[in-house]
């Protein structure tokens, strides 16, 4: 009757410690499902920041753009593409290619040479030049910018007559 | 009894303090991830700002009248 009576109270505790483990259990389990919830709002929210961030980026771009193109289309009256086609061509000339245009200027030109020395990696020119074709001559070194290629210039004026030591030397 | 109903009720006290230690440790945990997630993704946008260069369009003017005064445009 006793041994009845204790296996009575044995079995209701252990059903009441059963039923507190899977109490807490449940309980852990919902907390864990809210800060997943609480986790998954911050990267929702964080999401959305960086949407929106990245929408007034691309807005402050497109207006920065356009304000470069028409900047570009006002002064020079060219396509900002085939302006900076032309100033990309200019820029990315090799020195094989600098050289020959160099070379083309002065026949074109009818310079006369005195010395050229071509060694591969330098070219050193020395001519006289009239005051007219000086001044074309800085031009065109400036406005094909090889000025780049320019290591070293020497002028010297006697009377009308520019005597002009060019030295070009290969950038690397 | 009074054994027994000291034992139980010391049994409640440990629940409850078992009960209330998980939930801080919850609230804790999801409080420390939250502020790390958000912040390290503020220095990110931070950083990403910091290097993306504004143009400075006084700047390219110049740069544009310096390009069009040495008539590098022309052929």
């Amino acid at each position: 009757m006793i041994s009845n009576y204790f296996k009575k109270i044995y079995l209701k505790s252990l059903l009441f410690v059963l039923l507190l483990i899977c109490v807490i259990g449940g309980y852990i389990f919902s907390l864990k499902l809210y800060s997943n919830n609480i986790i998954s709002k911050i990267n929702n929210l964080i999401s959305y920041k960086q949407k929106q961030k990245f929408n007034q980026q691309n807005i402050i771009q497109q207006t920065e753009l356009k304000t470069i193109n028409n900047l570009i289309k006002e002064k020079t009256n060219q396509e900002p593409s085939y302006f900076i086609s032309q100033i990309n061509t200019k820029l990315s000339i090799s020195f094989e290619e600098a050289k020959r245009l160099i070379l083309e200027e002065f026949s074109k030109n009818n310079w006369q040479i005195k010395t050229s020395e071509d060694s591969g990696q330098e070219l050193k020119i020395t001519l006289e030049l009239k005051k007219e074709d000086f001044n074309k001559l800085s031009n065109f070194l400036i406005s094909n910018f090889m000025l780049n290629f320019l290591s070293s210039l020497k002028i010297e004026k006697n009377n009308n007559i520019y005597n002009v030591e060019l030295n070009f030397r290969q950038v690397f | 009894m009074k054994k027994i109903k000291f034992l139980i009720s010391i049994i409640y006290f440990f629940l409850i303090i078992l009960i209330s230690l998980i939930t801080l440790f919850y609230l804790v945990k999801t409080i420390k991830d939250g502020v790390n997630i958000y912040f390290s993704n503020e220095n990110e946008n931070n950083a990403l700002e910091r290097s993306s260069q504004k143009i400075n369009i006084s700047d390219l003017n110049e740069k544009l009248d310096f390009i069009i005064k040495i008539k590098a445009l022309e052929k």
